[in-house]
């Protein structure tokens, strides 16, 4: 085999290891990297901030955007296969959409305030909360008439369909709310790996593994599907089922995702088209864990890109992943007949 | 010293630009041969953008653009009412005064108009939702004022058919006109006062309105008053050798706005007295920050500014479980956090045109010692619960 998976994953494995040292490494703030070095093996810092601004800021933020890549990249491609459709990615079956309007409902409407007699939270939780529950609520819908409809590019539709109503209510809520309500949503819809604090971090990481792991089981079923709904169910694959089991799994990545980052634009699309191109086949065997990998990377770039104006200022994320996602998309249009993954 | 010179040479240069205009106006035709005569220009202490000069039988007040300074962003002359229309009138809008039926766009010129006992000249509002208060508020109730919805879109035919004397709205850059109300052939009055760049230019803008709204005396002494007042606070902080730092705001999901060190809100904590995280910038807007930055700059900030509108008052329970490393600030620790609760002070609504109740609070924060009394009119202590 020429393209030997095994070396891309190790290649990928280092790649993510450098990246995130200089996650931690650089940010908007200079530390000395003798001081990093320091802190990380547990000394004492010359300044006090900078201990807490590694560990409750860098490390969190670091590991929250390895996550968020390998979630994203993973649910892009069960999606794209699931669907049987290059375009496919996290944010066109509406579950971004979805998380999104939760986070409206909340932000432009209720004032930063998600409450319910004596039940209240405010701030942050509440907008996590309410994009776990909007993209829960629009993935629970389309599980629902998953069960009515057949065809997946049907399903595919009715996805976008979705996406585009919680587009109106949110176009509505935007409309009618106050400056601050729009400005304050407009910042959280731009994205950020910053909204993971580290007590946070267990579940974040616990459930994005959770998803993985899922996402794992199914390769073979997802390799069947590569040959048509048909030939899958010859092969024994339960097409609903594995169906409802890869809504399941993205719907769960995507949220996670979602609620404590933000509607993180083109990483789900690009990334699984990356990956093939790199591997040049569409066999889940390699092209998952790849894909995961990486997603990881990417995401880990995307990351420090953010950072580089330094104590000047910020990068929206949103404003750097397209910059890498979409000339990959421009490719992969454009050579279409080459790439032998298509044919 | 070097930046006022500076300033006053700006002034000085953009007399000469309006005055070369105006001569080069009047080699058009004769119509304006009367321009240069008698024209008597009042004399503003702050505004950077306004002209106003008296002429026989008008008033010419010429806005300068504050996104291209060299142009002119729009030119109102204003003829009495009572007066028939003079001959040989320069290029502009005419707006007949005193304004008897004026639709408002914003809740800001609002509350001047009712400080300066105009608001029964106001007949239309817009976003009526926004406006808190009472008096208009009333007065929609009982129909003597009529909404017109939302302000980046009115209600056209609700417009027409209330036919006010003028619409005051705010200008905004490159926002490519006002649409169909500018078809409507009433003036349109470009509220762009809140481009200017000091507190106190800004609310110079209430001699315009004042104006306007035939209340010219009042606007003139309240002017004066706010100005007065503003530089005798301004002189009190100065004797204070301490400067502290001042953290503002709460970061909106991961970025972090403070305010650069020409911004308008910059200029007013430095003129309380107090030193920002980015005083040393020239940028004249918000400067978007990481939060490592703000940490890292603004940990040992002595104090803590806040404000936010939402209907529950935030506590210091409350913001640290909204973000745990806001207990890691020394103001959040020393429990010196200051929040306006937008939602329910009139914060928007008074401080443009009074810049001296928000510079009284801001050095009753900063400065306690300095003025006698501590009551505050918009910002309060966070309650720890």
């Amino acid at each position: 085999m020429k393209n030997n998976p095994w070396r891309y994953g190790i290649l990928l494995t280092l790649l993510i290891f450098i990246l995130w040292v200089f996650n931690l490494f650089v940010g908007s703030v200079k530390i000395p990297p003798l001081e990093v070095c320091n802190l990380l093996l547990g000394g004492q810092p010359e300044r006090t901030s900078w201990a807490f601004i590694l560990w409750e800021s860098r490390f969190p933020q670091s590991v929250a955007a390895l996550c968020c890549g390998m979630a994203l990249a993973a649910s892009g491609l069960m999606l794209q296969t699931a669907f049987n459709n290059p375009l496919a990615g996290p944010s066109i079956l509406g579950i971004n959409t979805g998380a999104s309007l939760g986070v409206a409902l909340v932000m432009l409407l209720g004032g930063g305030t998600l409450g319910a007699g004596v039940f209240s939270l405010t701030g942050f939780f509440s907008v996590v909360l309410a994009a776990f529950l909007g993209a829960a609520v629009v993935m629970g819908l389309i599980l629902l008439l998953s069960t009515f409809i057949k065809s997946s590019l049907m399903l595919l539709i009715v996805g976008i369909m979705i996406g585009y109503v919680a587009s109106s209510a949110i176009a509505l809520l935007n409309f009618w709310a106050t400056a601050e309500g729009v400005h304050s949503y407009l910042i959280w819809g731009m994205g950020n790996f910053g909204g993971v604090s580290l007590a946070q971090l267990p579940l974040f990481v616990g459930i994005t593994f959770l998803g993985l792991l899922v996402s794992l089981l199914l390769i073979k079923p997802l390799n069947a599907l590569l040959l048509g709904p048909r030939y899958a169910e010859n092969l024994g694959i339960n097409i609903r089922k594995v169906r409802n089991l890869l809504l399941l799994a993205t719907g769960l990545l995507v949220a996670i995702t979602t609620a404590f980052c933000g509607p993180i634009a083109f990483i789900g699309l690009a990334v699984p088209h990356l990956a093939r191109l790199m591997l040049g086949t569409s066999n889940h065997n390699s092209l998952l864990p790849i894909t995961i990998l990486m997603g990881a990377v990417i995401a880990l770039l995307c990351n420090l890109i953010c950072v580089l104006p330094g104590e000047a200022g910020l990068i929206p994320l949103n404003a750097v992943t397209p910059l890498i996602g979409a000339p990959v998309i421009i490719y992969v249009i454009v050579n279409q007949r080459k790439i032998q993954y298509f044919n | 010293m070097n930046f006022i010179s500076n300033e006053m040479h700006k002034g000085k240069l953009f007399f000469f630009f309006s005055l070369m205009m105006v001569l080069l106006a009047s080699c058009g035709g004769s119509k304006t041969s009367s321009l240069l005569q008698d024209g008597d220009t009042l004399a503003l202490s702050d505004a950077r953008n306004l002209l106003l000069v008296h002429y026989k039988g008008y008033t010419l007040a010429q806005l300068r653009n504050p996104w291209d300074t060299l142009k002119v962003l729009h030119t109102y002359i204003l003829v009495p009412r009572t007066d028939s229309l003079p001959a040989n009138l320069p290029e502009g809008t005419v707006v007949r005064t005193p304004i008897s039926h004026a639709v408002i766009y914003s809740s800001v010129h609002c509350s001047l108009l009712q400080e300066l006992g105009a608001v029964k000249h106001i007949s239309g509002i817009c976003d009526l939702k926004y406006m808190r208060l009472p008096a208009i508020r009333e007065r929609c109730s009982s129909g003597q004022i009529a909404d017109m919805g939302d302000a980046m879109n009115p209600n056209i035919e609700k417009l027409i058919d209330l036919h006010p004397d003028a619409i005051l709205l705010s200008p905004f850059e490159n926002s490519g006109g006002y649409g169909r109300v500018e078809k409507l052939n009433i003036p349109l009055i470009e509220c762009a006062d809140y481009m200017e760049n000091s507190a106190l230019g800004r609310a110079e803008w209430m001699k315009f309105y004042g104006l306007l709204f035939g209340c010219e005396a009042q606007s003139d002494s309240l002017f004066t008053k706010v100005q007065t007042s503003y530089l005798a606070l301004l002189a009190e902080v100065k004797k204070e050798k301490q400067k502290p730092l001042l953290l503002v705001d709460l970061p909106l999901s991961s970025t972090w706005y403070q305010p650069g060190g020409h911004s308008t809100m910059g200029h007013l904590y430095a003129d309380a007295g107090a030193r920002t995280l980015m005083q040393e910038t020239t940028q004249s807007g918000s400067i978007p920050l990481a939060f490592e930055t703000v940490f890292d700059k603004g940990q040992n900030a002595e104090i803590w500014l806040i404000r936010y509108n939402e209907p529950v008052n935030k506590t210091l329970q409350s913001l640290s479980r909204e973000r745990p490393a806001f207990a890691q600030f020394r103001a959040f620790q020393q429990k010196k956090v200051y929040a306006c609760n937008t939602s329910t002070s009139s914060f928007y609504e008074e401080t443009p045109f009074h810049p001296d109740w928000l510079l009284e609070d801001l050095i009753k924060i900063i400065h306690p010692n300095v003025l006698s009394s501590l009551k505050l009119r918009y910002y309060s202590i966070v309650q720890e619960k």
